[in-house]
């Protein structure tokens, strides 16, 4: 595979961890921390989900550190199971209450409120989408961004993330916590000298994960995201796996220094 | 590496709706003028239609029916359709270069309420029940990769009323960027309550038929089914998939861009990357809803774009709003005008609001239909307008 994409900024929101560094080193915040939504306007942020507050942080983070025109970059977002706590909440209302919906949480239950609100809080008209494929979330949404970057050769911001597992709805295995992972894709032409290129998701070609990762992370259905932000930053990972066993084994190669 | 995006050939589709469980039954429909719509077979405490898909559908083979869903036996039954154009595909492409690409906005939602009432009643979520197997992406995918034998990339796009249609956009892309050499797009949804009730909150149901562009409309009526297309690099084409055009309205989170920029933005996008001028498209498939927003919107940006003489047909009317199923059934809706030169009448829309300037058939039309655009809006300001060409 030949196709080649240069990551040039990343981003992360977990509620208990204030950044990579402080993950790697095992430092957790002595309070859990919430999402701030600061790139989405006042209006949108007042009514939106943590999860869309969270990803929009993540998504600001990788724009800024890229350095790309917010206006014009596309954005992907992969979710294994999305808005939950929103939807769960709509369930509630179908079954405990009158049965009568919530307007507003029946629109931000949709998978992709968070691209809709940060295209809206950037004034982005560009390209943006919102997909799932359960543990391969991560793979197939970079793979996502990364076909847009080579056919239309512009940036996009590629977020991972879902929530802490739905209690009410995995009762019978082990949850997971809240992870928002993102990471800026450039083509390669116009990109700097130093920044990595990774190749596109193929199964098998890859082992690294992060080690050490708490168990909470390391179940996400999107964690094979952070572990190739994680594999960006250790000079040693040559490549990153995108699932940790239960999806199809995709990965990544890293290459550097090109 | 910079890729192209060229035309890819359709070398086969299915659809099924309320109109009809077979491409022949919904073009017969289409042809005569009925509607697919009626009372709903799921209970809800307002009046409304809808369009039910009515049929006894296919169980999942026995390795498949722990992941049974409603949405997965929908996919069974297209995927029964596509026999013969699947068979060549596994002839010509090796099952890891052939994507799967679907679009859902609801996937298990029916069940996953039944199984929600079950656990507020019982205090336990059903014994039978599981996330994975009943309400995910990724169960879907195992269905429909099982059925079809492809081992290449698959996911699924939710993006609201969009989803199946950005998956048109998504194939071209993997096929042009090298990644596989053919992909099976399309998308599917069903009825169940959080969607009826949620756009009757949002005062966007209608309590009759639709009737898109009418004077008198009122809002949209809620349909089930979905489409298949094959697409494949050097494939017998049926017709082409020329280009998507994908935007964002940068607006609201519901409502559409009041002047349509967004819309209209997409339907240019289409035309630009096809290297198509705006006097070239002979048809409109809109998006049409049915809302007096939406209609409004789209008519300005097609007439802004396109004028006013090209002829503008909204199918929600036979078939209701498919939601997350709507983009790809209406992609192959639009193959019908450019396959047999028909265009179907639009149906509710007389008398037209005399505001919304464009020629919108209320008869059956004939004609040579060379290009046509199939749009789909959703929430989250986004928007698709697929471009398709007979060969």
């Amino acid at each position: 595979m030949s196709a080649l994409c240069a990551v040039a900024g990343v981003g992360l929101f977990t509620p208990r961890y204030a950044g990579l560094k402080e993950l790697r080193a095992g430092q957790p915040c002595a309070e859990p921390r919430a999402p701030s939504g600061e790139l989405l306007d006042k209006h949108s942020r007042r009514r939106a989900s943590d999860l869309t507050k969270a990803c929009a942080d993540a998504y600001q983070q990788a724009l800024q550190q890229a350095g790309v025109d917010a206006v014009s970059c596309g954005a992907v977002l992969g979710m294994a199971l999305g808005e939950a706590s929103t939807t769960i909440g709509l369930l509630d209302q179908l079954w405990r209450g009158p049965g009568m919906l919530s307007p507003m949480r029946f629109a931000a239950s949709v998978h992709n409120a968070a691209a809709g609100v940060v295209s809206i809080g950037t004034k982005n008209t560009g390209f943006s989408t919102a997909l799932g494929a359960d543990f391969d979330t991560p793979a197939m949404a970079l793979l996502e961004g990364m076909t847009f970057v080579l056919t239309q050769q512009l940036p996009v911001i590629v977020v991972c993330a879902d929530e802490a597992a739905p209690e009410n709805l995995v009762e019978n295995e082990e949850g997971w916590d809240f992870l928002v992972t993102a990471v800026a894709l450039a083509p390669t032409d116009s990109a700097a000298r130093d920044l990595p290129r990774i190749t596109a998701p193929e199964r098998g070609v890859a082992s690294w994960t992060m080690p050490d990762l708490p168990p909470g992370l390391a179940q996400s259905p999107v964690v094979g995201l952070l572990d190739l932000v994680a594999a960006l930053s250790d000079e040693r990972a040559r490549d990153a796996r995108l699932d940790r066993g239960r999806g199809h084994g995709y990965g990544v190669r890293i290459l550097r220094g090109l | 590496m910079t890729s192209a995006v060229a035309a890819v050939p359709i070398t086969g589709f299915a659809l099924c709706n309320g109109l009809g469980v077979t491409v022949d039954a919904v073009r017969s429909g289409l042809y005569e003028g009925k509607s697919g719509l009626g009372p709903s077979p799921v209970p809800c405490p307002f009046p409304t239609v809808v369009g039910a898909v009515d049929c006894a559908l296919p169980e999942l083979p026995a390795a498949l029916k722990p992941w049974t869903t409603r949405t997965a036996r929908l996919a069974h039954l297209l995927i029964e359709q596509l026999g013969a154009p699947l068979a060549r595909l596994r002839e010509r492409v090796r099952p890891e270069r052939i994507a799967v690409i679907l679009g859902t906005s609801t996937v298990g939602a029916d069940v996953t309420e039944d199984a929600f009432r079950h656990y507020i009643e019982k205090g336990a979520l059903p014994a039978d029940y599981d996330l994975w197997r009943h309400h995910t992406y990724g169960a879907l995918l195992h269905v429909v990769t099982s059925l079809i034998g492809a081992a290449g990339p698959a996911w699924v796009v939710s993006t609201a009323c969009t989803s199946s249609a950005k998956p048109l956009a998504t194939a071209q892309r993997l096929i042009a960027a090298g990644i596989v050499d053919a992909a099976v797009v399309g998308g599917i949804d069903t009825l169940c309550s959080m969607t009826l009730r949620g756009f009757f909150s949002l005062d966007s149901l209608a309590a009759s038929a639709c009737r898109p562009f009418n004077a008198k409309r009122d809002g949209i009526s809620i349909g089930e089914g979905g489409a298949l297309l094959v697409l494949e690099r050097g494939g017998d084409a049926l017709a082409l998939l020329e280009s998507v055009g994908e935007s964002s309205d940068a607006y609201h989170i519901s409502a559409p861009h009041p002047q349509g920029v967004g819309a209209r933005l997409a339907m240019q996008r289409a035309l630009d990357q096809a290297g198509v001028a705006p006097t070239e498209i002979d048809y409109v498939n809109a998006h049409g809803t049915g809302t007096r927003l939406n209609d409004s919107a789209e008519a300005l940006a097609i007439s802004g774009l396109l004028g006013n003489d090209v002829p503008v047909v909204s199918t929600k009317g036979y078939t209701g709003h498919m939601l997350g199923g709507a983009g790809a059934s209406e992609a192959v809706i639009t193959l019908f005008s450019l396959l047999e030169g028909f265009l179907p009448a639009s149906l509710g829309a007389d008398p037209i609001d005399e505001s919304i300037a464009l020629r919108i058939p209320l008869q059956r039309e004939h004609g040579r239909y060379r290009r046509a655009l199939s749009n789909s809006f959703a929430f989250g300001g986004n928007n698709v307008s697929v471009l398709l060409r007979a060969v």
